[in-house]
């Protein structure tokens, strides 16, 4: 049963010469409880994709039904309500309020739908349990890692038991250790019924998903269903080097295997850099790792 | 929706206390303009709780006569108070004869004229110049007011030329607080000093004289040192219940109207009027010092405004995130007026604190006694709140219509 419409969706800036195409009649149709990755260069318009969906923006040309609903033309305050009810949104940049502390980021939405107070901290409790951060709840932001942040996001985004999940880039300012974590959490959270819409640069990640998107230029080029476990086929094309597998842990850790697939710091690896990659990402967190 | 203002009222003060210099700063112009309101309303206020104390001292009922006509004309603008004011002290159209009318009323237990001559008082420490009282030998049971040493003359008296002090003049005039016997000289008599008065319950801006600083003598002989000249300055009387003061007063109006050749060119009231025409005038200069003094609130309110929109901008951010997880524009809104009220009000308490410094130390150097009272705090309390409301508002709206994806990407 299909929860997200998109029909021959584009968005548009600017008017006149100086119009940029962000989404160029893309049309996609998920399903509920689907794991989608979305991969792109940067500017290829996932982005605004994530933002269309989550109704942060209006698309300029085409219908998009959410919940089998047409939401084009609802007014502002309805939206919030939807997005509100409906999608929890996951960042790169946290984006937790840095004056609240972690128990009262993760009730904040709740405070928005007009739960009482002590229900509020309850469910709040109850989510960062979830996500494994009951012990910190009385922190702010700033006095925990990013991976910590990320999981306190995530409760946030969970509170009012979203049927969408869309994270942008969850993982792209975690540590290795840490992305695996947050990864994890989704994977958990896309079992127990939620659709999850994520999007990348690493192809790794596509091991959670069952269906990758490739955008480029503002258009979907190619959607592609990928067993869970594996790095989706195209996406693995951007890998550069594979590891063998060496040690029992790592078999056990199943789908979070992920991280032995990531290359190791190598001489050489520079010269293994190919087109279509981000190597940039790469050789940052390579050069973190030398540090 | 609701359950959230709290949490919004909290968050508002976390930020004040979090930068509490900015914060004052912010509140300034809401501090001085309070202090300015509050400290007006609550020195009129005091004005008319000593008229009015004073007033009661010598009952409500005390029927007053005195020279001039009010001008009824109905409206009751500053202007006309004014007038009204003005009209009680022009030159006396009343004379011996009436007070002799009033005296003679019906009704009337104690009365007495009050006759006013000016001159120069000669006593021993020095010359003062003085108007002096000529009042009948009722005036301190007309006034409800007992001596503190020695007696009031009396007209049997066969020294006419005796007086009875107020408390001020004791010491100013004598140089002892208890001048009996002392004497002074006066139009070119000796008077002795034969009593000297408790001390009147006097109020500022009252339009009956300050009795503490006045030297009495019988009002025959004001009369015979001016050949009966000496203006009659106003005639004070008493029923002998106060039931009926109203149909006296109605009485002594009609006497007196026959007696002036059918010229209604004087007043009969009783005390209460009196102190409503006061206050009706103290109400008009107050309130048009107060909107003048809450000139400064308006830039006050600017200052919140400002502040706030420059707070806004640098919370785009925040404003995005709230915005995507699931705030309506309306609650940002809210989140934002709620802050700018929180933040005015706490000017409006320091601004409160504050009056009550000043006042202290306005009723201990002059002799005005500033009243703070409770309807004095919500005035201050719903000027706050509406200046934290109508400047928050702006910023507010700004606000609430940021664009989420703008807002988020912000930095």
């Amino acid at each position: 049963m299909s929860i997200i419409e998109l029909n021959d969706v584009s968005k548009i800036y600017g008017f006149g010469d100086a119009t940029t195409v962000a989404l160029e009649e893309v049309s996609l149709t998920i399903d509920e409880n689907e794991f989608i990755a979305v991969m792109g260069p940067s500017g290829s318009g996932k982005s605004t994709l994530m933002n269309v969906i989550g109704l942060l923006d209006r698309p300029t040309y085409g219908k998009y039904m959410l919940n089998k609903r047409s939401v084009d033309k609802i007014r502002t305050n309805r939206r919030a309500k939807i997005r509100r009810d409906m999608i929890g949104f996951v960042f790169q940049s946290f984006n937790l309020l840095p004056r609240l502390t972690v128990l009262e980021n993760v009730a904040l939405p709740l405070a928005y739908k007009g739960v009482g107070l002590k229900r509020r901290i309850k469910l709040a409790e109850n989510m960062l349990e979830r996500v494994g951060m009951d012990d910190k709840k009385y922190f702010y932001p700033n006095q925990l890692s990013s991976g910590q942040i990320q999981c306190v996001a995530i409760a946030r985004a969970l509170i009012n038991t979203p049927k969408i999940i869309i994270a942008d880039e969850p993982t792209g300012n975690l540590d290795t250790t840490s992305s695996r974590l947050i990864m994890e959490l989704f994977s958990d959270i896309h079992k127990t019924g939620s659709t999850v819409l994520l999007v990348t640069h690493n192809p790794e990640i596509t091991r959670y998903a069952s269906r990758v998107v490739y955008m480029r230029d503002g258009a979907v080029v190619l959607d592609e269903n990928s067993a869970i476990g594996d790095i989706a086929e195209t996406a693995s094309k951007t890998i550069y080097k594979k590891r063998p597998r060496k040690t029992i842990d790592d078999d056990l850790a199943g789908v979070s295997a992920i991280m032995d697939s990531i290359p190791q710091k190598s001489p050489n690896k520079k010269a293994s850099v190919k087109k279509k990659s981000k190597p940039g990402r790469k050789r940052k967190n390579n050069a973190k790792r030398k540090k | 929706m609701s359950v959230s203002y709290r949490e919004d009222i909290f968050l508002a003060i976390r930020t004040i206390r979090k930068s509490k210099l900015r914060s004052f700063l912010t509140v300034l112009g809401i501090i001085i303009g309070i202090v300015s309101v509050v400290t007006i309303v609550s020195v009129a206020k005091g004005i008319e709780k000593q008229i009015s104390g004073q007033i009661n001292s010598t009952g409500k009922d005390l029927i007053v006569v005195r020279p001039g006509q009010l001008s009824k004309s109905g409206s009751n603008s500053l202007i006309n108070s004014l007038n009204e004011l003005s009209s009680i002290n022009s030159v006396s159209s009343l004379s011996q004869a009436d007070v002799n009318s009033v005296a003679n009323t019906s009704g009337i237990s104690e009365s007495s004229g009050i006759n006013v001559i000016n001159g120069k008082i000669t006593t021993s420490q020095g010359t003062y110049s003085k108007s002096v009282l000529g009042t009948s030998d009722q005036f301190p049971d007309v006034m409800n007011q007992k001596l503190a040493y020695g007696e009031y003359f009396d007209s049997a008296s066969t020294n006419i030329y005796q007086a009875v002090i107020g408390q001020n003049i004791a010491e100013s005039f004598f140089g002892e607080s208890i001048p009996l016997g002392q004497s002074f000289t006066f139009h070119g008599q000796t008077f002795i000093v034969r009593g000297i008065f408790n001390k009147f319950s006097t109020a500022p801006l009252s339009i009956t004289a300050d009795y503490n600083n006045s030297i009495f003598i019988p009002y025959f002989t004001a009369e015979s040192l001016t050949n009966s000249t000496a203006p009659v300055y106003e005639i004070l009387a008493k029923a002998s219940s106060a039931n009926n003061a109203s149909s006296i007063e109605k009485q002594i109006n009609k006497n007196l109207y026959k007696l002036h050749g059918d010229q209604q060119d004087f007043t009969v009231m009783q005390q209460s009027q009196s102190l409503a025409i006061t206050s009706g005038v103290l109400d008009s200069i107050t309130m048009l010092i107060a909107i003048i003094a809450g000139i400064s609130l308006v830039v006050g309110g600017v200052g919140i405004m400002n502040v706030t929109l420059v707070s806004i901008t640098e919370r785009t951010k925040e404003i995005g995130i709230r915005k995507s997880i699931g705030a309506t524009n309306s609650q940002i809104l809210i989140q934002f007026l709620i802050e700018s009220s929180v933040l005015s009000l706490f000017g409006g308490l320091l601004g409160v604190i504050l009056s009550f410094l000043v006042d202290y130390i306005i009723g201990a150097t002059t002799s005005l006694s500033p009243v703070i009272d409770l309807p004095i705090l919500g005035i201050a309390f719903l000027l706050s709140l509406s200046v934290g409301i109508i400047f928050g508002s702006l910023p507010a709206f700004k606000a609430a219509r940021k664009d989420p994806i703008l807002a988020l990407r912000y930095e």
